[in-house]
C-alpha cells in the first residue's frame, strides 16, 4: 500500500550525506586513548628515525671504541718440559703386518 | 538475523577487550545508519558527526547492550536518538527568537528558492520531534513499528499514531510537490 504512496517517493528525494572519513580517525584516536597498548607491544612496535650521517658517526665511534679496548691475545710461552715441535718424522711408525687389513663398517667403528 | 546479532556481540566483546579492528568493524557496519539518522534529526552535519562519535564511544564505555533484547543497530539508533534530541533542543532554544516555520509552503517561492529536496528537508524539520524521529526511522532507516517502539521507548500504538500524524502533516505541507508528482506519474 505504502509502496505506491506518492508521499513516500517525494520523501525519498531527501538524500542524506555520507559520514566523513575524519569521524573514523577521531574514533580510532579515542579508542587508543581508552585502550593503551601494553609496554611490550609498544616496545616491539617502536620506531625511531635517525639521519644517516648521524648513524654513520655512531657506527664509527663504536668501531673505534671496539678497536681501542679489545683484549690483546696472551703471549705464547714455551712449555716447561719439551719446547716446540719443529718438524715431523716417522719415528714410531708401525705399518700393518701383511694380510692384517680388514674392512669394517662405520657402525663397527663407532661401537 | 541471529547470526548477525551473535557476530555483533562477539565484535563488541573483542572491542571492549581492546581489539581496535573489531571496534572499527562495528563502526563501519553501522556508521551510515547512525550518522544519517542523526543528520536527519538535527539537520546539522557537525552535530550528526558528534552524535555518531558519542554513540560508538558509549559502546566502549560499557553501555548496557544485551543481544537478547534486539539488534545492535536498533540499540545504536536508540543512543543516537537521545544524543540528537539533546542537540535539537539546544538548537531550538538558541533559535527561539527566529520566526516559526509557515504551515504551508509557498509553491512558487519555494520552487524558485530551493530544490525539491530542500522543501522535503524543511517540511520534515517542521514536524514535532516525536513525529520526526518516527518518520525518519520508518521511511529512511526502514525500521519496523516494533523496532521504532524499541528505539523511542514508547508503545507500538503510539508509534503508529505519530507516524500517521507525521504523514498527514507532510501531505499538507508538501501538497504542491505531491500534486506535481501525481501529474508526472499520470502523464
Amino acid at each position: 500500500m505504502m509502496e505506491n504512496d506518492p508521499l513516500r517517493s517525494v520523501l525519498r528525494e531527501w538524500q542524506a550525506p555520507e559520514p566523513r572519513a575524519e569521524i573514523e580517525s577521531r574514533l580510532r584516536r579515542e579508542f587508543r586513548a581508552r585502550h593503551p597498548r601494553s609496554p611490550w607491544t609498544a616496545f616491539w612496535r617502536l620506531r625511531i628515525s635517525i639521519p644517516a650521517p648521524a648513524l654513520a658517526v655512531v657506527a664509527l665511534v663504536l668501531l673505534a671504541l671496539f678497536l681501542q679496548f679489545r683484549t690483546a691475545p696472551a703471549p705464547v710461552s714455551p712449555r716447561a718440559g719439551g719446547g716446540y715441535v719443529t718438524r715431523l718424522d716417522a719415528t714410531g711408525f708401525q705399518p700393518l703386518p701383511n694380510g692384517a687389513a680388514r674392512v669394517v663398517s662405520v657402525r663397527g667403528i663407532k661401537q | 538475523m541471529d547470526g548477525i546479532s551473535a557476530s555483533d556481540a562477539d565484535l563488541l566483546l573483542r572491542a571492549r577487550q581492546g581489539e581496535e579492528a573489531a571496534f572499527v568493524q562495528i563502526y563501519q557496519r553501522y556508521r551510515r545508519s547512525v550518522f544519517q539518522f542523526a543528520w536527519r534529526l538535527t539537520g546539522s552535519e557537525a552535530a550528526a558527526e558528534d552524535v555518531t562519535q558519542e554513540c560508538f564511544l558509549a559502546l566502549l564505555d560499557g553501555a548496557a547492550y544485551d543481544p537478547q533484547h534486539g539488534a545492535l543497530r536498533t540499540y545504536l539508533l536508540g543512543i543516537a536518538r537521545h544524543r540528537a534530541i539533546r542537540r535539537v533542543r539546544a538548537l531550538e532554544r538558541d533559535s527561539e527568537d527566529t520566526e516559526d516555520a509557515p504551515d504551508t509552503i509557498d509553491p512558487l517561492g519555494e520552487l524558485l528558492a530551493a530544490e525539491r529536496t530542500e522543501m522535503v528537508c524543511r517540511a520534515v524539520a517542521t514536524l514535532p520531534l516525536p513525529q520526526r524521529e518516527a518518520l525518519v526511522l520508518f521511511e529512511y532507516e526502514e525500521l519496523s513499528m516494533e523496532e521504532i517502539a524499541e528505539v523511542t521507548g514508547v508503545e507500538v500504538g503510539a508509534v503508529k499514531s505519530r507516524l500517521f500524524r507525521a504523514r498527514e502533516s507532510l501531505r499538507k505541507r508538501l501538497a504542491p510537490l505531491l500534486s506535481a508528482a501525481a501529474a508526472r506519474s499520470s502523464g
